[in-house]
């Protein structure tokens, strides 16, 4: 059977690398004895793989890992034995068979939504002011680095929404293998419309969800209910 | 729940592998700071990656957190990209778990597993804001103490610790715990609880000994300082756990998020070895050889492998194939196991036809290799060394690997051995070629795998305290190097040299490791010296800086003449003979005569020897004679 788990990746684990969570999830399915379905071969491993990498440093309340287990497992008792062995700051939220043909989660994300908080030295009005001068920009460019060349990038179109609220910017943006554009770029975009020099240390990021074409949240797509 | 991170996210953007210094893993241990009496930092003065490989530091963290009035936790040294921000912002070093600087603890426990982390012990108390020197420090500041296989000669480290902790841990701990307690509870001092401390069996404190020495730099005596005598012992007893069965073994292992070098559960089947080779301290060290029982490693198995998820189980131990119930255990591992998907992986195994049926189960044949350490290449010097295992052994052994689909041999030996000629260096390289020949000539060519792939590795021979060779002189850097040459080209001019591959340690690393383990505790004015010059993590080649320590050594009254390249004399006094370590001196002398007469000493199993080991009331000392 596949499934889909929703997890989240909180402060004490936001360090960890890619293979870092995977290594701790083969360990976690093994401890809270799930019983995985394994590749071919001399070394057989569990087959998983997740939707979207989060960048270090960043939290997240809204991963996503496609995984195979034996049939016949109660969904509900997997994700409470998963998180009495989890480590601190992992946490399943939701566990989903998916239906036969559903597509990875890997190929059908399409956007991604996270709160940026800015530190409380920058007044409200002030990040209210930025956010509101970026939604009223027709284009924002940026330079993309890659290892190769650098780019220009128009990232406004790439951002689906954005509010702010409370010194929390909310923003809603392109994920994904085609367009994509991190949170942190468009947090400096703010902070350059608000006239103020961006550092790391004055926001900290947290993504809420990660959802296919049409705003559907990962968890409800090719989902069967239970 | 976490703790609140000691270093900024500033900071841990910009460092390698932030995951090192952020603790939280699964089955770390957190306890309220305010409701624990004593404060242990557990340290392995390396980076996180080798340290959470340790299975000796996991065992003593279970083991004092076991206490509700203990919270142990656990520090590594931090790598330079990180060591040099903690300096410029005086950020002081800190525990994993609570993320709290380590100079507010009680106690700073050391582990001291090779001599090249010696420079790293100096560095992290540096870093935590720890006087270095034990003279300096007050009586609220942290107790050093030092434990480990280095602790075979703490002398070299003499002046840095509060005092040493000599022999296996599971033995004293608790007792000096509840002495800590109690002289903290009346108020007492810190000279106080190292009085008091200095007379528990098997803890050593190096400031109330001196030693004088003679005119030409030996040791002319050894003892407690005037104003200790009568109230220290003369000597120290090592510590020695008499049945491994009734000792603590941790069934929760802290699972690391970063990737461990030994990557895996552990289980320590056996402690201690029966073979005597003479070069091998941990062969004395660990007397006598003590086994832990089937149901014992039955049941600790299991609860390992369900508590932490390891995927792979390595059975431990200095000679795994001496262990009595090798066969039901594996027997056990594989029915238990094959199911969950967890491989059993077998280090130290001696090939025979039983060890490679086992193997052939349990590993994938075409991706494993054989590993045999002859350590010498003739006979002549195997016997000198007293190493068991014959040229007819190696072939045999091969030969059946050959035929079980085998076709990668890994070879150690090493050079510089006492007594060894050219002849013994050249040895090596005839009998790898042989086993290359055995390969071509017993394996049919429809059947071969590929060539036959031989690595052949040498370390160079550093003589260690507790030895019978604990004697002998070490060559300079360049007869070690023409050695390695002389073995080099002697592979390049056999018929199957494209099939051999030859690598060396570096002779330089192996010329300060011989320093450090013989040297006395004058010799941590060369350690401190070169720290303060920049040296640190001397175990990693790329770091190692042959030219700082030889500058420091310079600057000390007496050099590597003294300390390394220098025979001593039978009955000079050694800067490590007031330890007892259960096994006298007289034992090793006995034992060095028979070397150098190129005589073989059965091992334990065959033949007690009379060691003195059976003073420790335990293990093969016993079994044999029921």
């Amino acid at each position: 059977m596949k499934i889909r788990i929703k997890f989240t990746k909180e402060e004490p684990v936001k360090y960890l690398g890619h293979l870092d969570i995977m290594r701790f999830f083969q360990r976690c399915f093994n401890r809270a004895g799930v019983m995985m379905q394994y590749s071919e071969g001399f070394n057989p491993h569990q087959k998983m793989s997740f939707a979207m990498p989060l960048g270090l440093g960043i939290t997240s309340s809204g991963e996503y890992l496609d995984c195979f287990i034996e049939d016949g497992q109660n969904l509900e008792k997997i994700k409470e034995d998963m998180n009495k062995v989890s480590g601190d700051g992992f946490r399943v939220i939701s566990i989903k068979e998916l239906k036969e043909g559903a597509i990875k989660a890997m190929a059908a994300v399409a956007y991604a939504s996270y709160d940026v908080s800015v530190c409380k030295e920058i007044p409200s009005e002030k990040v209210l002011e930025g956010a509101e001068a970026f939604l009223n920009t027709e284009s924002y460019i940026v330079l993309k680095k890659t290892k190769k060349r650098e780019q220009e990038v128009d990232i406004r179109p790439l951002v689906k929404e954005l509010s702010a609220r409370d010194n929390v910017i909310r923003m809603t943006l392109s994920a994904g293998s085609e367009d994509n554009v991190k949170a942190e770029t468009v947090a400096k975009a703010v902070f350059d419309l608000m006239g103020i020099d961006y550092q790391r240390e004055k926001i900290t990021m947290n993504r809420l969800d990660l959802y296919a074409e049409g705003m559907i949240p990962l968890e409800d797509l090719d989902t069967i209910s239970p | 729940m976490g703790s609140k991170p000691a270093l900024p996210d500033r900071i841990l953007l910009s460092i390698e592998k932030p995951a090192r210094y952020t603790g939280g893993e699964v089955n770390s241990i957190m306890k309220d700071r305010d409701q624990v009496a004593i404060r242990f930092a557990m340290c392995f003065p390396d980076l996180y990656e080798i340290g959470m490989s340790h299975l000796g530091m996991q065992i003593i963290y279970s083991m004092l957190n076991e206490r509700d009035d203990i919270w142990c936790e656990r520090v590594f040294s931090v790598w330079p990209d990180l060591h040099q921000i903690m300096k410029e912002e005086n950020i002081p070093l800190f525990a994993l778990e609570s993320q709290d600087p380590v100079k507010d603890f009680d106690f700073l426990g050391i582990t001291l597993q090779y001599e090249m982390a010696y420079t790293n012990v100096l560095s992290l108390l540096d870093l935590a804001q720890i006087p270095i020197h034990a003279k300096d420090r007050k009586d609220d500041d942290v107790i050093v103490i030092g434990g480990g296989p280095c602790t075979a000669n703490p002398e070299p480290l003499a002046p840095f610790f509060d005092m040493f902790y000599i022999g296996e841990g599971e033995t004293v701990y608790y007792e000096l715990m509840d002495i800590y307690k109690a002289n903290k509870q009346v108020g007492g001092s810190r000279d106080e609880f190292l009085l008091k401390a200095a007379n528990v069996p098997g803890i050593y404190v190096p400031s109330f000994y001196e030693a004088i020495y003679n005119e030409d730099g030996t040791i002319r005596s050894f003892g407690p300082k005037k104003e200790y005598d009568g109230k220290v012992p003369l000597q120290i007893l090592r510590q020695v756990v008499p049945d491994l069965d009734e000792t603590f073994y941790p069934d929760k292992p802290v699972i690391p998020y970063v990737q461990a070098t030994q990557d895996r559960a552990v289980l320590e089947v056996m402690r201690g070895c029966i073979r005597g080779c003479r070069f091998c301290q941990a062969g004395i060290i660990y007397r006598p050889c003590r086994i832990r029982s089937l149901d014992f490693l039955k049941k600790y198995a299991k609860y390992i492998i369900e508590n932490t998820g390891y995927e792979e189980l390595s059975l431990t131990s200095l000679s795994t194939s001496d262990y009595p119930y090798f066969a039901e255990l594996m027997d056990f591992l594989v029915k238990e196991f094959s199911h969950r998907k967890v491989n059993i992986s077998l280090p130290s195994l001696r090939i025979d036809e039983f060890s490679l049926d086992i193997m052939s189960k349990v590993q994938d044949v075409r991706k494993s290799s054989l590993t045999f350490a002859p350590e010498a290449g003739t006979q002549r010097l195997r016997d000198v060394i007293n190493k068991g295992i014959s040229q007819e052994d190696i072939l045999e052994g091969s030969e059946m690997a050959f035929h079980g689909g085998w076709n990668k041999v890994k070879l150690y030996f090493m050079l510089g051995l006492p007594t060894e000629t050219d002849e013994d260096v050249k040895g090596i390289a005839e009998l790898s070629e042989l086993i290359a020949e055995l390969y071509y000539d017993t394996v049919p060519k429809e059947e071969r795998l590929g060539k036959i792939q031989i690595t052949v590795s040498t370390s160079f021979f550093i003589p260690k305290p507790f030895t019978p060779f604990q004697w002998e002189p070490m060559y300079q850097p360049e007869t070690y190097l023409e050695k390695a040459g002389l073995l080099n080209a002697t592979i390049k001019d056999q018929l199957n040299q494209r099939s051999i591959r030859y690598n060396w340690h570096d002779a330089k690393t192996s010329v300060i490791e011989g320093l450090l383990a013989r040297g006395d505790r004058r010799v941590a004015q060369i350690i401190e010296d070169v720290y303060e010059n920049g040296a640190s993590f001397d175990a990693w080649t790329d770091h190692f800086d042959y030219e700082k320590w030889i500058r420091a050594i310079d600057r000390s009254p007496l050099g590597l003449d003294f300390y390394v390249y220098r025979r001593r004399d039978l009955d000079e006094i050694l800067p490590w003979d007031f330890i007892d370590s259960g096994v006298p001196k007289e034992f090793m002398k006995k034992e060095y005569a028979k070397a150098l007469a190129e005589k073989v000493t059965p091992n334990c199993k065959e033949k007690c020897s009379g060691c003195g080991a059976a003073v420790f009331k335990g293990g093969i000392c016993f079994e044999n004679k029921n």
